[in-house]
């Protein structure tokens, strides 16, 4: 055992609170509810005529590169965050490496901005 | 409830969830699958007391690489389902790969409970540390301090080639997907702002000519 589980038992606690809700309200509106099915009540909803299209169409590649760059600085962020709660006791080549970390990844980020990827035309 | 029971719900909530990844014919279905895998998976880390990993697990895999995956899924044809896949040709390259990544779990298993071993904390039948060794929890850092006490120093090479990894993810990216069109009318402020009255507004006299 591990003392670590005290803290998140609060947490677990919430997480089957939550999902009981969840199943009693989901089993309670389908036990309760009249069942009548109708063609109209399981096709897609548009205002006034029918609709003419998939809502699964092929979409933009630059949605695809906004996640991407969000990725990468994420995972920038998270490898910053051990390092500034043990920058105290680490020598100063720790210090110094993430330094030379973040200036790579500021390169990244200078060609991108001129390359203007984050611009949204 | 024990950390042993726990183990045992999130390991076959996930392992459930990991065969209705590989068995939906839906793709978006199985990629919500997949988000269910990291989530328990993410569980597992945080009873092995794995706190910064498991929480990275969460942001990263949840928040970034699902919604890469069903951007992915998104950006294929998804109308065409229901292709017969001749699973004969694939099903010996699948067991090969299974084999040695089984292989690899086995060694890394027997690896750690020989550390255990080592370390000194008594192993009950089922081969998992019992106890609270309260010297190890008060004196000795958290997951996430000693990661950065030997990340930024020892495996500063390694931190390294991470920038350089994800430099490379972000350059390739931007070249791969970057299509200048030509001719996007696009707001220019600077230009909106220079405008001047007296360049732009002139009066001329009709009358005259």
């Amino acid at each position: 055992m591990n003392v670590l589980y005290n803290e998140y038992s609060a947490i677990l606690t919430f997480f089957a609170v939550a999902f009981l809700i969840s199943l009693i309200i989901l089993i309670l509106s389908y036990i309760l509810n009249p069942q009548q099915s109708d063609q109209e009540k399981v096709s897609a909803y548009e205002c006034g005529f029918n609709p003419f299209d998939d809502a699964r169409a092929t979409f933009d590649v630059r949605f695809y590169l906004v996640a991407i760059l969000f990725l990468i600085f994420d995972l920038e962020v998270s490898f910053l965050f051990p390092w500034s709660l043990v920058l105290g006791q680490l020598p100063s080549f720790g210090f110094w490496s993430m330094v030379a970390f973040l200036a790579i990844l500021t390169l990244g980020f200078i060609y991108e901005w001129k390359k203007g990827a984050l611009e949204w035309e | 409830m024990t950390s042993t029971t726990l183990f045992w719900i999130f390991s076959i909530i996930s392992l459930i969830s990991a065969c209705m990844v590989v068995s939906l014919s839906n793709a978006v279905y199985s990629v919500l699958f997949l988000i269910v895998v990291f989530c328990n998976t993410a569980s597992i880390l945080l009873l092995l007391g794995a706190e910064f990993l498991s929480f990275l697990f969460l942001i990263v895999y949840v928040g970034a690489i699902a919604v890469l995956f069903l951007f992915v899924v998104m950006m294929l044809n998804v109308k065409i389902d229901g292709v017969k896949i001749n699973y004969s040709t694939i099903f010996l390259i699948g067991i090969l790969i299974s084999l040695i990544l089984l292989i690899q779990i086995w060694t890394a298993l027997q690896l750690d409970i020989e550390a255990y071993d080592n370390i000194g904390v008594p192993l009950s039948q089922n081969n998992f540390p019992t106890i609270i060794s309260w010297i190890q929890e008060n004196e000795l850092p958290s997951n996430t301090e000693s990661i950065g006490l030997i990340l930024y120093t020892s495996y500063s090479l390694v931190f390294i080639m991470c920038a350089f990894i994800l430099l490379l993810a972000m350059i390739g990216s931007i070249v791969l997907t970057m299509n200048q069109r030509s001719g996007v009318k696009t707001q220019q402020i600077t230009l909106q702002l220079y405008r001047n009255q007296n360049k732009v507004v002139r009066f001329i006299d009709l009358r005259k000519n």
